[in-house]
């Protein structure tokens, strides 16, 4: 509670202690963390103090959550045309990735 | 040679300076716009002509030679022999051409085929001609030999080498490479070609979606590309493995092994959308997911009787089942799995199978239960069948329930106890789907059906029933049908305009009391004679209830005003489907009038709308289908 209601910044906290500071408005291209940090639906406790953890997700994973933020951010209003390079990431971790897509809803 | 050299070089003249065309279709001017051009047609063509001709030369040249060689050296023989050896010297020297001429025109071929076309147009807006940098080429001097090379091609390179040069150089530079991806990498990059990417934009018109994919179909489309590698995908929701078995059927990828990846002992609700590559016995896997409730098996054409009976006896909560293109099973089959199921059958789709009266007795029979039921396309559905929905009011249909009872109970083998008919009681229908049946459905049988599970229906597809008239509509429906939300009636030929403003505005005047209680899916398509005032009335009673409404092909007496009349008043549910294909009356205008008037419209289809250009009004998240300038 440190008074951070207008931070632009948010961290997301991996399960494995990584940590990513990133901007609040790329953060909410994610459904479940726009909610998260929606005020108007009574304020969790993420909302007051811009910090977000999930202890489902590694830090790997995460980080590569964070690219598609960005990714998405950049590019969501050009739609999928050919000017948007394709979003690359590992086989290995695609099966986490879908799961951590599917709970943050992006 | 002469006469045949002036000849092409007044053509190509003629081909040059010509500046004044004639008309041109609308495809010439499309294909012209995005630089599709026929002249590397023309182009080939010189060249193999110039490649005959030289051959010819050539061959002429070896048959002078061969003519003058041979008296000289076999001065000996006779006249006749000297012409008969000349002549065969001259087939063998033809026939070796013709043995070579092929081929070299085959690989010709191959190479031009192997390139783009796309590099050729590049060369020919470069102003750069490949034939006559072929034949004539730049001379230059090799820095390191000193001898003189044709360089063929305008490569922007680092060093003048001639070719052994490079290649020795190459070779020395990069030792572990493979000779053709040497060569590759000697070679300029083809240019990215026009073709590849109209391609990519093909791909992304079939997907529909042009919002920018979400990480979860990322994710779901790379793992089913390699969906042979994964062994299993632990704690995901029904909906990603849905998505998952969507695609990986979409990819035609399920088979034995990928199949395991969407069962489980816990799983209630296994859908497979393609069942091509799943023999029957794989098929029996499906038994040790003990606890599915519903079951839909798309293109499941090897699927045979005896597991369907299986099914039904050892999957304990089947309720539901879709079947499409069971053509394995036959109508005994059919009548024994319902026999077997009873009332715990509450949803029954079949689609492209052997469904006919037998099958259709015992589901009537056996199945009180049921609450979904859809026959779509089933060879031997008939008229009859379509009968036993409503009660039977002839003696010889009665008869024929009483045959069926007595034959079935012989089957079974028991005694003759049970062969009583049982009453005969309503199904408690509440959606029902008899769509595009293969034999002609009577209007009177129709009507009866209606009048008996009618009350109940929440949903009815009726589309290709031919003979049904506005009776149907002004009557059935509006007397029998006050629950209905959607309706579909496509190519209902004999249903008149008149009949279903009638029947519209009926519905307004019974609905007035009661709020949000009307129709939300509506589809008229190729109903031609669909009129303005039904299309007004339709809007009128259910316009802000409307989700989805199609009036495909309704063209023949439509205006712009009945159009007009859907501004307005689909302002109540999400992501309004609109269908105005080949209602030829749909302009820019008349969309930029609905739409504003429409916030919520969301997909509107237009195949064959000439009137509707890329000026069509947009918004975020509004898409057009079948748009004409959309073509590739």
């Amino acid at each position: 509670m440190s008074g951070t209601e207008e931070s632009p910044t948010v961290k997301l906290t991996s399960g494995d202690g990584f940590s990513f500071i990133i901007d609040k408005a790329v953060a909410k291209q994610s459904a479940t963390i726009m909610n998260m940090l929606d005020m108007s639906t009574g304020g969790f406790t993420e909302a007051l103090t811009s910090e977000i953890r999930f202890p489902e997700i590694k830090g790997q994973v995460l980080e590569k959550v964070c690219q598609y933020l960005f990714y998405k951010h950049r590019y969501a209003d050009e739609g999928a045309t050919e000017r948007v390079p394709d979003f690359e990431f590992d086989l290995e971790i695609s099966l986490e990735l879908m799961m951590a897509a599917d709970y943050l809803d992006c | 040679m002469d006469t045949n050299d002036r000849e092409r070089t007044a053509h190509s003249n003629s081909q040059a300076g010509r500046a004044i065309r004639g008309p041109q279709s609308a495809l010439t001017d499309y294909l012209q716009e995005i630089g599709v051009s026929d002249h590397f047609r023309e182009r080939r063509r010189q060249e193999a002509e110039e490649r005959r001709r030289q051959a010819e030369e050539a061959a002429a040249l070896r048959e002078q030679q061969a003519a003058a060689a041979a008296p000289a050296e076999q001065p000996d023989k006779s006249q006749e022999e000297d012409a008969e050896e000349e002549a065969a010297v001259a087939e063998s020297s033809r026939a070796a051409q013709r043995r070579v001429q092929p081929k070299r025109t085959a690989k010709k071929k191959k190479k031009n085929d192997s390139y783009d076309s796309g590099e050729d147009e590049a060369d020919y807006r470069a102003g750069l001609n490949k034939s006559s940098a072929r034949k004539g080429g730049h001379f230059q001097r090799c820095e390191i030999c000193d001898k003189q090379f044709l360089m063929r091609a305008d490569y922007a390179l680092a060093r003048l080498l001639c070719p052994a040069c490079r290649k020795s150089v190459d070779k020395a530079a990069q030792p572990a490479k493979k000779p053709a991806a040497r060569k590759r990498l000697a070679e300029p990059k083809p240019p990215v070609t026009k073709r590849k990417r109209m391609r990519k934009t093909a791909d992304g018109l079939l997907e529909l979606d042009q919002r920018l994919p979400s990480l979860q179909d990322l994710c779901v489309r790379a793992i089913a590309r390699n969906i042979d590698q994964v062994e299993s995908f632990g704690d995901v929701s029904e909906a990603v493995t849905l998505k998952m078995c969507r695609i990986v059927s979409k990819m035609r990828l399920l088979d034995e092994q990928t199949l395991g990846l969407f069962l489980g002992r816990t799983r209630t609700s296994v859908t497979l959308y393609d069942c091509a590559k799943l023999s029957d016995h794989s098929l029996g896997r499906l038994l040790d997911c003990p606890s599915i409730d519903s079951l839909y098996l798309g293109m499941c054409g090897r699927l045979t009787g005896a597991r369907l009976l299986d099914f039904a006896n050892r999957l304990p909560s089947l309720s539901s089942l879709t079947l499409e293109g069971a053509f394995l099973i036959d109508d005994d089959m059919f009548a024994e799995f319902f026999r077997i199921c009873g009332n715990r059958l509450r949803v029954f789709h079949v689609r492209w199978a052997g469904f006919g009266e037998k099958a259709m007795r015992a589901l009537v029979v056996n199945c009180g239960g049921l609450e979904d039921l859809e026959i779509a396309e089933c060879t031997n559905f008939n008229d009859a069948c379509l009968a036993m929905l409503a009660p039977p009011v002839e003696q010889s249909e009665i008869d024929l329930q009483n045959v069926a009872r007595a034959l079935r109970a012989q089957l079974r083998g028991k005694s003759s106890g049970d062969m009583a008919v049982p009453p005969w009681r309503a199904l408690p229908l509440q959606h029902l789907a008899l769509s595009r049946p293969h034999h002609a459905m009577d209007h009177k049988t129709t009507m009866r059906v209606i009048e008996t599970v009618g009350p109940g229906l929440v949903s009815l597809d009726v589309s290709g029933f031919k003979d049904i008239t506005d009776e149907f509509v002004t009557a059935g429906l509006h007397k029998h049908c006050l629950n209905l939300r959607e309706l579909v009636m496509d190519e209902c030929l004999e249903i008149t305009g008149a009949g279903l403003a009638q029947y519209f505005a009926n519905l307004r005047a019974a609905r007035t009391g009661r709020a949000g209680e009307s129709l939300e899916c509506v589809s008229l398509e190729r109903c031609y004679r669909l009129t303005v005032e039904a299309v007004q009335e339709l809007v009128r009673s259910a316009g802000s209830s409307l989700r989805k409404l199609n009036l495909n092909s309704a063209d023949d007496s439509m205006t712009k005003w009945g159009l007009l009349a859907l501004a307005g008043r689909m302002y109540d549910k999400e992501g309004v489907l609109v269908d105005l294909s080949w209602v030829r009356c749909t302009t820019d205008l008349v969309l930029e009038d609905i739409l504003s008037c429409c916030p919520r419209i969301e997909t509107v289809r237009v195949y064959g709308c000439p009137h509707v250009t890329q000026f069509a009004p947009t918004r975020p998240g509004l898409k057009y289908i079948g748009r004409e300038s959309d073509t590739l």
